[in-house]
Order: structure tokens, then C-alpha cells, then sequence
């Protein structure tokens, strides 16, 4: 089975092969034949990577151990829906998973742009295929699912703290995002090789962007929340590599998001785009790889590991393809227009990029600063958690206000008159929300009453814009305001689209602040009896109780919560001992409230004596954290949904002369 | 493609000049504010494995890394948690004082990463700042549990 | 084994499927024209003709909500308005009279 396995892969390996070549001679002697070859090459490469799918996971779910893979990862103790997860818990498993979704993205992507880019579709499968088929070489040879072993008993297992419902769409949806980004960076270089540089590229490329982007940070929304409620420490970003992976090409996919707007009214900022993109899947690629290997932590483990120079190698090619195509094509990217004033949206957008590259930037460096101090001196340092939130303040901040500025400014220049009028509400929001923190003693973190003014002021400039443009449907049309305000969105989706998600910014920075600049906390050790106090909170313990589980003994403590004399019920943190697993992993108990926030609490440790140690902590607001994540999903689903009269009003300006490369 | 801001006969209007000004000040800043945090700021620590702790890092704050090879004591105690720390290479060692939380990985044979400093040969280590690493290929963040809140 | 069977029939539909359309000699119905210059400049020229009237309806949605004063109003819808006009005018130019 196996050895089909490994088959079927170096089949599509091939195929991928011929498929770039298919696409480059379709393209380079506009040959329709080549490219209605490669593209049924591409059906294969699905075809075949879905096979290689399906055996990798029969051999999991039938517990073939001889599979050194299904061995590392799963055990006969496993639970069923974990096993299903445990494709994604190796790296062979997870690039097998990313090759499938590039397959299939592939093909949508060759589906959607056959209309009005049929030009770029050959450069398109070419790239394509040469991206799926450098994963497809991962898989054959350093990292393959397929290789086999005298079968062990049993398997080791999958981690515990994997075994939770978050972990298990995390990964997935994190994939969507880095796979998604590969369909825009393909476009790009298309558009570049076929010397198109109108702005369909952008267009088209808009929504796999935008998808993309909402997954990686739905993705991350679900790890910070799975970090919050399993790993336990009391925080939800640990400024992990690995996490650290996941928010650089989404920091750059947001400035991209934001920048082609820019380019699609003025044409300008091209070749800046095309750097973006590239450098969103670049840092996609970077994160691939830093979530499936250690090989950033020091010199000695990217030696050790055969996989650190296919990625050298990846990023090489990607980088250095972008920026050859960047420079033959320069002539061609020439801007149309120039920024007229600094009081303008497309000013703000140039800053919003700034910033955002700039804090990208900053955790980059912050990820490689270890493999940089070593090549330089010899003694390997690293940076924690102060040196990435100096950055987030310093660069968040101005974002955030910009992000109310955003909207009140008009294209292209903006009347100080009108935005002093414009201004005004959302300025004195601000204001009175810093007076009214520092009134209530928030002044213990300035970054915290800056973080939230600015938050205020952005609020009240979204809600007003919602209001403005309905009250103006309402003196044109004459409908009421529910009306108005449905037709105000339906028509102008992206822009109001894009301000929720603005307001799930808002609700996020909002949860960040309060839940670590202002949270209080406490610990102790407690015997039966005696009790702990956090905020108003007091958590008096009345014992050790034990449970038994399908693959894991359990020792809570439990404690009952009382807070200004009246009951808020028992909370039980526990620790869970895995049997085959043979870890012990830490089980928090939170207590939410929409209200006022979480109530979270850490056993760790239990005595000899009965005694047990416990952490709590007070967390303000930090539901609003997840609650953003509906807003971000919301925002997304409203840009992504097809528009039939822009995409009437875009075909309408190829139909009025009938043009080649349609198929 | 028509141009929207004609150029005077001198070049550039003005107005470009100064946008474009500004915006390079914008970059100016970025990059400053950079590079004055990472030269000033006390950012950064050594990381180091146990046989090169022994050099000359006495009462500076470092990141040592290690395996745990003996293990005595409760972390939640007031005398804290004593372990000795093996070089991942090397057969040097070094005795930990460790008080905070212990991740659930942690066990005699894991690999760990702990901050703190050096007395009189024994490291002191800063509370709940050790981390335990997985010593297989898939690097997780669930083996990096109960991160440093150091700061 | 059956994953052997599937395994053969997708690699022999791979092989069939691809040189299939090789198989016949290149028609002219085969030609993927590149835009010809003349199709670019078009493009083009209606690109910044639908930019221009895209730019409009923003701009009155912008008054109308009071992110645009009077006076910048009137000079913008001016200057883009003389900008769709001179992208039709080109591209009647270009193209040959209807008749």
C-alpha cells in the first residue's frame, strides 16, 4: 500500500513537471493544445494526490503501525475524530495537505480566469505547477508519508494537548490562508511574464486574497484560543515561532489588501503590490516551514535537517523569480497617476502599509534574531515577549488611528474643512473614553487609555459612516433606514464589508488590553478549607477529585467561587494523566462572562499532603477577543460575495470588442 | 495614460516634492525607531547550552539550555524544584533552583529552555519561565507551554 | 489490490488526457492570440474610461455623506470627467467607425 502510495506521488510529481512545461510552451508558442494538456495534467496531479490521501488515511484508521508516520502520530487509543487530525500532525501528513489544497485551488483558480485572462492562463499553470511540484519533491523524497517500518505493537500517539477541538480545525484553516496566498503571488507573476499589467490580475485575485487572508486569521484566532483554554499558561500569544509564522504573511497580506485599492483607482503602487504579494508568499512559504521544523532555532538544527535547504532553495526561487520578473517588466509598472495629497485616502493607505510591513518586519527579525546573533558572534540570543510588544504598541497605535482616519478622508484629496467637521464626534469620543479610563484608574498602562481613546474614536468614525451613507440613501431614495442601511451594504459590500472587520480590530485590541494590561491575579497554596482571593473573586477549595476518561486519569481540585457573598458556582482546574501518551497535561478552568470577563484558574500542582497550588488570574473583557472572530468572519464572507454587477460591469469591457484567449 | 499632475517647466509640482518628503520621513522614523529599540533596549538574552554557561556569564540573565536528567523536589514548594541540567551534546551539567509553573511535558529526558542567572554555580532560575521543547521533528506549540511572562 | 487498479486506470486516463490534445495537428482555432497592441491600448483606454466613471459615483457618494466639500467637489468631478471624456475620445479614434 505504500509503495502506492509513494507511487501515486512521484507520478504527480511528474505530471507537475510536464505541466509547467505544458504551460510554458502553450504560452510561449500560444498553443491552445499545450494548455488544454497541462491543465488535464493538473486533474491528474489531483487525481493522484487524492489517492495518496485516501491510502495515508486508510493506513490511519486501520492502525497500520507499519507506516513510520501513522506510528509517530496516532495510537490504538486514540479517539476517532483525532485520528482524523493526526493527517495534519506530521510533516509529511501536513504537506501531503497542502499539496491537496493547491491541487484543488489550482484548478478553481484555472476555472474562474478563464473568461477574461485567458492570456495569463498558461504563465498561470506554469507557476502553479512549479510551486505544487516543489512540495510534491518534499514528499517524495525527504519528507514522505509513505515510508515504512517493522510495525510496532502500538503507536506512540498524538499529543493531548492536541486533542482538542481547536487544534483540530487550526491547522486546516491555517493552510487555506498559506495555500490561498500562492493563486494572487501566481496571478502576479502571470500577469508580469504575459506583460499584462492592468489591473484584472488585481481584480481576480482579489477574493482568493481576501479568503486567504480571513483564514489565516481565523486560523490564528483559533490557536490563540486554543492556547488560552488548553496550553493554560493565562495568555493567549506567546510570540512562538510558530505562531510568529502565521501573523507575518498576514500583516503583509493585510497592507496588500489595503494597497490594491490604491492601485485599482489610481494606478499606482504596482510594482509595490507585486513586492507585497511576493513577500505574503514567501512569508507563507517561511511559515510552512517553520511550523513543520525547528530549523530556525539555531545553525546547528537547520544543518542537521535535510529539509533547511529546500526551503533556502524555495524562498530563493520565489524571491528571486518576483524580482527578476519585477525588473524586466519595470518599464511596464510605471505609475499612472501620483499621491496629490498627504490628506488623502490613498496617503493613509501608503501609511497603513508602512506600518504594517514596518511590524511585520519587526517580527521577522525578532523570529531569526537567534540564527542571526549566532552567524555573527557565537553566542545565539533571542528576544520575548517585550521586544514584540514594543513593536505592536509603537506600530499598532498609529494603525489603529489610522484606521478611523481612513474613512472620513476622501479619495484623493480631502477638504480640511470637512474633515474638521468629520473629525469632530469621533475625536471627542476619543478624548472622553481616555478621561473616562484614566477616571476609573486605567492609567496604570498609558499604552492601555492611548490603545483605548483610539479605539473609541475609530468606533464612532465606523458608526457614523454606516449612518452617513444610509441617511444619504434615505434624502436620494427615500427608504427607511432598515432599507437604506441593507441596500447601503449590499451595494457596497467591500467598503462595509471591510468596516466590520474593522470593528472586529476594535473588539480584538479591546479584549488584548484588558485581558493583559489589566488583569489581576493571584496564587496559593491551599488546603482543604482554606481560600484565595482574585479581584472580587474568592475561591475556597474543598478537595481532590478523581475521574477517569477514555484515555486519561483526571485530578481536579475543586473550588467553590463566591464573590461579594453569593455563589458563582465550582470550578475544577485539573490535571489529567494520559495513559498511553504517559504526559500529564494541565485542564484550566475559566469561568466567562460576557460582562466582565474571565475568571481562570491554573492547578499546578497537587501535594502529598492534598494540598494544591493554584494560579488565578482576573481577566477583564478578554471574550471579546473570540467575539471579534464572528466580526472578522462576518466582514470576510461580505467582501468575498460575488458581486453580479461588478462582475456584469467588468466583462462588459471585454465584450465590447471581442478579444482572444477565451476558451 | 494621461498624467494628473503635469510637471511644471522646474520639474515636480512642489506639492509632489513635499509628499514625497514626507512619506520618506515616514520611513526615516520607522526604521529609527528600529534600530534605537534594538541597540538600547535590554531586548535580547543569550541563549546557551550548558557547557558554555560556564564561562564568565555570572549574574547576567540567560536562557540556558538543556536536558533534564535528575529531578527532586515540588516547583510549588517553597524550596522550589531541584534538577540537574544536561548539555544536549555535550556531558557537562549544572544544578537548576526552579520555582513557578511546570509544563506538562516536563520529565527526566525531555529537553528543556529556562531563564535565569548563574550563582556560585548553580543556576537561579526566574520563575515560570521554563519551557519545555519537543525533541522530535514536528515542532509544536503545545510542547512550549506556560511561555516566559518574563519581562 | 484494488488501490493498485485505481492506481494504473488514473495513470493511463494521466497519459491518455494529456497527449490527447497533442495528438491532432496545431489548427488555427488552436492560437492563443496575444492581445495585439492595438487590443492593449484599448483595454487600456477602457480601463481608465471605467476608472473614471467608477471614480464619479464615488465621488457623489462622498458628497453626498459630507466627506467632500463643494468647492473640491466641483474640481474633481471636473478633472475626472474630463478624463472619461478624453479616454472615449481615444478610443473612438481607434476604433473603425460603425457602418
Amino acid at each position: 500500500m505504500a509503495l502506492i502510495g509513494q507511487g501515486a506521488l512521484i507520478l504527480a510529481l511528474l505530471l507537475a513537471i510536464y505541466a509547467a512545461a505544458g504551460g510554458l510552451f502553450a504560452g510561449l508558442g500560444h498553443d491552445r493544445r499545450f494548455l488544454t494538456s497541462a491543465r488535464n495534467a493538473l486533474w491528474a496531479i489531483l487525481a493522484l494526490v487524492v489517492i495518496a490521501d485516501a491510502i495515508f488515511l486508510y493506513a490511519i484508521f486501520t492502525h497500520d503501525f507499519s507506516f513510520k508516520v501513522v506510528a509517530d502520530t496516532t495510537s490504538r487509543s486514540l479517539p476517532a475524530g483525532y485520528m482524523f487530525t493526526a493527517w495534519w500532525g506530521s510533516q509529511a501528513g501536513s504537506l501531503l495537505l497542502w499539496v491537496t489544497i493547491l491541487a484543488a485551488f489550482s484548478l478553481l483558480a484555472l476555472r474562474a480566469t478563464r473568461r477574461a485572462l485567458g492570456e495569463l492562463q498558461p504563465w498561470l499553470i506554469m507557476v502553479l505547477a512549479l510551486i505544487g511540484g516543489f512540495f510534491l519533491v518534499l514528499l517524495v523524497v525527504p519528507a514522505s508519508p509513505f515510508v515504512t517500518q517493522l510495525a510496532p505493537a502500538d503507536g506512540v500517539g498524538l499529543n493531548p494537548s492536541l486533542q482538542n477541538p481547536y487544534m483540530a480545525i487550526h491547522p486546516p484553516c491555517l493552510y487555506l490562508g498559506y495555500v490561498g496566498l500562492a493563486i494572487p503571488f501566481a496571478l502576479a507573476m502571470a500577469a508580469m511574464i504575459a506583460g499584462r499589467t492592468d489591473a484584472r490580475w488585481l481584480v481576480a485575485s482579489r477574493r482568493w486574497t481576501l479568503a486567504s487572508w480571513g483564514f489565516l486569521g481565523i486560523g490564528m484566532l483559533l490557536g490563540s484560543h486554543w492556547a488560552y483554554t488548553e496550553v493554560g499558561w493565562g495568555g493567549f500569544w506567546a510570540w512562538d515561532p510558530v505562531e510568529n509564522a502565521a501573523l507575518m504573511p498576514w500583516l503583509v497580506a493585510t497592507a496588500f489588501l489595503h494597497s490594491v485599492m490604491v492601485q485599482e483607482r489610481k494606478g499606482m503602487l504596482k510594482v509595490w503590490n507585486i513586492c507585497l504579494i511576493s513577500g505574503a508568499f514567501a512569508l507563507s512559504i517561511f511559515g510552512t516551514f517553520l511550523t513543520r521544523s525547528g530549523i530556525l532555532s539555531s545553525i546547528h538544527a537547520f544543518v542537521s535537517t535535510n529539509i533547511g535547504w529546500y526551503f533556502v532553495f524555495a524562498l530563493a526561487a520565489v524571491l528571486g523569480g518576483a524580482f527578476g520578473l519585477i525588473l524586466w517588466r519595470l518599464p511596464l509598472l510605471k505609475a499612472d497617476q501620483r499621491i496629490e495629497s498627504l490628506v488623502s485616502r490613498e496617503a493613509t493607505f501608503l501609511f497603513n502599509n508602512l506600518l504594517l510591513v514596518g511590524l511585520a518586519f519587526a517580527v521577522l527579525w525578532g523570529v531569526i534574531f537567534p540564527l542571526l546573533t549566532e552567524a555573527v558572534g557565537s553566542v545565539r540570543e533571542t528576544v520575548s515577549t517585550p521586544f514584540y510588544v514594543f513593536f505592536v504598541v509603537a506600530f499598532g497605535i498609529p494603525l489603529l488611528f489610522l484606521m478611523g482616519v481612513g474613512p472620513l478622508i476622501a479619495w484623493r484629496r480631502a477638504s480640511l474643512k470637512q474633515l474638521r467637521r468629520s473629525f469632530l464626534w469621533p475625536v471627542a469620543a476619543g478624548l472622553i473614553a481616555g478621561g473616562v479610563m484614566i477616571g476609573f484608574g486605567l492609567d496604570s498602562s498609558w499604552p492601555g487609555v492611548a490603545a483605548g481613546s483610539v479605539c473609541a474614536f475609530v468606533t464612532v468614525t465606523i458608526l457614523s459612516e454606516f449612518v452617513r451613507g444610509a441617511a444619504a440613501r434615505r434624502s436620494i431614495h427615500g427608504e427607511n433606514w432598515l432599507i437604506a442601511l441593507s441596500r447601503l451594504i449590499g451595494r457596497n459590500r467591500r467598503r462595509y464589508g471591510g468596516y466590520i472587520v474593522h470593528l472586529g480590530v476594535i473588539l480584538f485590541v479591546i479584549g488584548a488590553i484588558g485581558s493583559s494590561a489589566y488583569e489581576t491575579r493571584a496564587e496559593g497554596l491551599l488546603k482543604p478549607g482554606q481560600s484565595l482571593t482574585v479581584g472580587s473573586n474568592v475561591l475556597t477549595f474543598a478537595g481532590v477529585e478523581k475521574t477517569r476518561g477514555p484515555n486519561y486519569v483526571e485530578r481536579a481540585a475543586v473550588l467553590n467561587v463566591t464573590s461579594d457573598g453569593s455563589s458563582l458556582g465550582t470550578l475544577k482546574p485539573a490535571k489529567r494523566a494520559y495513559l498511553r501518551e504517559q504526559t500529564t497535561s494541565n485542564e484550566v478552568a475559566i469561568r466567562t462572562t460576557m460582562t466582565a470577563g474571565d475568571l481562570f484558574i491554573i492547578l499546578d500542582g497537587i501535594r502529598g499532603d492534598g494540598a494544591v497550588q493554584i494560579k488565578a488570574f482576573y481577566k477583564p473583557v478578554v471574550g471579546l477577543l473570540w467575539i471579534a472572530g464572528f466580526f472578522f468572519v462576518g466582514g470576510v464572507i461580505l467582501c468575498v460575495w460575488p458581486d453580479e454587477r461588478e462582475a456584469r460591469r467588468i466583462l462588459r469591457r471585454y465584450a465590447e470588442e471581442p478579444l482572444p484567449g477565451e476558451s | 495614460m494621461s498624467d494628473a499632475t503635469p510637471a511644471t517647466p522646474d520639474g515636480p509640482k512642489p506639492g509632489i516634492r513635499h509628499v514625497r518628503l514626507v512619506i520618506a520621513l515616514a520611513v526615516a522614523s520607522l526604521l529609527g525607531t528600529f534600530a534605537v529599540y534594538t541597540a538600547f533596549a535590554d531586548s535580547s538574552i543569550p541563549v546557551l547550552g550548558v557547557a558554555q554557561a560556564s564561562t564568565g556569564y555570572d549574574g547576567q540573565k540567560v536562557r540556558l539550555e538543556g536536558k533534564v536528567t535528575e529531578t527532586s523536589g515540588d516547583a510549588a514548594d517553597p524550596h522550589g524544584m531541584r534538577f540537574i541540567l544536561q548539555d544536549n551534546e555535550h556531558a557537562a551539567t549544572m544544578p537548576v533552583e526552579y520555582h513557578g509553573a511546570v509544563p506538562d511535558a516536563y520529565r527526566i529526558g525531555r529537553a528543556i529552555v529556562i531563564d535565569g542567572t548563574f550563582k556560585n554555580g548553580v543556576f537561579t532560575a526566574i520563575p515560570d519561565t521554563l519551557v519545555t521543547k519537543c525533541p522530535s521533528k514536528y515542532q509544536d506549540k503545545a510542547t512550549t507551554s506556560t511561555s516566559s511572562g518574563s519581562s | 489490490m484494488i488501490a493498485a487498479l485505481v492506481l494504473g486506470l488514473i495513470a493511463l486516463a494521466a497519459v491518455v488526457g494529456v497527449s490527447w490534445p497533442l495528438v491532432r495537428p496545431a489548427s488555427a482555432a488552436d492560437q492563443l492570440d496575444p492581445f495585439t497592441d492595438g487590443q492593449r491600448r484599448r483595454l487600456a483606454l477602457r480601463e481608465e474610461r471605467d476608472l473614471a466613471l467608477g471614480a464619479l459615483k464615488e465621488l457623489e457618494v462622498d458628497h453626498a455623506t459630507h466627506h467632500i466639500g463643494d468647492e473640491d467637489y466641483a474640481e474633481l468631478v471636473a478633472d475626472y470627467r474630463a478624463r472619461a471624456a478624453e479616454a472615449i475620445r481615444k478610443l473612438d479614434a481607434e476604433l473603425p467607425p460603425v457602418g
